[in-house]
């Protein structure tokens, strides 16, 4: 299951820096990125699991991401910049989600919440099953995969 | 066969990447229309003569899947092409907005796969 886990996270990872944003990106071993600076997108789901995802990009790279998903040279507002690091975290959830559980499950995703970092992302609860590293063409992000604490 | 075309996704960002991916697609489109939710998109759908509509699922107030309800249950929206671009991967929730005659197409897509699910929705051959 955690090799499952971890080769979902960086799949949908990898596909969506690379089919939404024209990045290349490939799994890191290196955990260069702890503690680091970068706008982080929650998105809660709902099923068999149920738990979390996270995405954390770092600030400069995600600015590049929102401009190549927007498909302009100038840098987009904060706005942009989160609502696109929010998008890119629903499609890297919808990608995993179906990895792991099947397609025959349903799940219910909550919009994307946007923190100013990774640990404000986390609550106490939360129980994390895995991080995947990722670096991004002139950057780094990561992806996280949130079990709730068992009862 | 000219489209007037409404987009219907809570992101800014995604409705963006929509419409480019739409224009680079080379489908023949006349104005494009906007919406942020199921139910502003029905406000648009009351309003303008609306050919194509291309909806999220997972969006507040108002999903994708309730509007398309609500437009299979009228009949002056019942006719209008549907494409619903999600990142929905549950086959089951899929087969479901089949049966309610839309087609479905996964984020990330390509201008290709939104060709030809427009044409498809629209019972339209490619030439």
């Amino acid at each position: 299951m955690p090799d499952t886990l971890r080769g979902a996270l960086a799949d949908a990872g990898i596909g969506a820096l690379e089919n939404m944003a024209w990045l290349f990106a490939e799994q890191s071993s290196h955990a260069s990125d702890e503690g680091c600076i970068g706008p982080t997108a929650r998105i809660e789901f709902i099923g068999v699991p149920s738990g979390a995802l996270l995405l954390q990009v770092e600030a400069p790279l995600l600015a590049v991401v929102a401009g190549a998903m927007l498909g302009t040279d100038d840098t987009p507002d904060l706005v942009l910049q989160r609502d696109a690091l929010g998008e890119l975290a629903n499609v890297v959830c919808g990608h995993v989600l179906p990895e792991i559980a099947g397609t025959r499950e349903e799940y219910l995703l909550a919009p994307p919440t946007v923190f100013t970092n990774w640990e404000a992302a986390l609550k106490p609860t939360d129980v994390v099953a895995e991080v995947v590293h990722l670096a991004v063409q002139g950057g780094w992000a990561r992806v996280g995969f949130i079990r709730p604490a068992p009862n | 066969m000219s489209l007037h075309t409404l987009v219907v996704d809570d992101s800014a960002v995604m409705r963006s990447m929509l419409i480019r991916t739409l224009r680079l697609s080379g489908l023949p489109l006349t104005t494009v229309e906007q919406a942020g939710n199921g139910q502003e998109a029905l406000e648009v759908l009351a309003r303008t003569g609306i050919d194509l509509a291309l909806i999220d699922l997972g969006m507040p107030i108002m999903d994708g899947e309730a509007l398309l309800v609500k437009m299979r249950e009228n009949q002056a929206l019942a006719r209008i092409g549907v494409v619903v671009v999600s990142t929905e991967g549950s086959q089951t929730r899929i087969d479901r907005l089949t049966e309610l005659g839309a087609v479905f197409i996964r984020k990330p897509f390509t201008p290709e796969e939104v060709r030809t699910a427009v044409l498809r929705v629209l019972g339209v051959g490619d030439a």
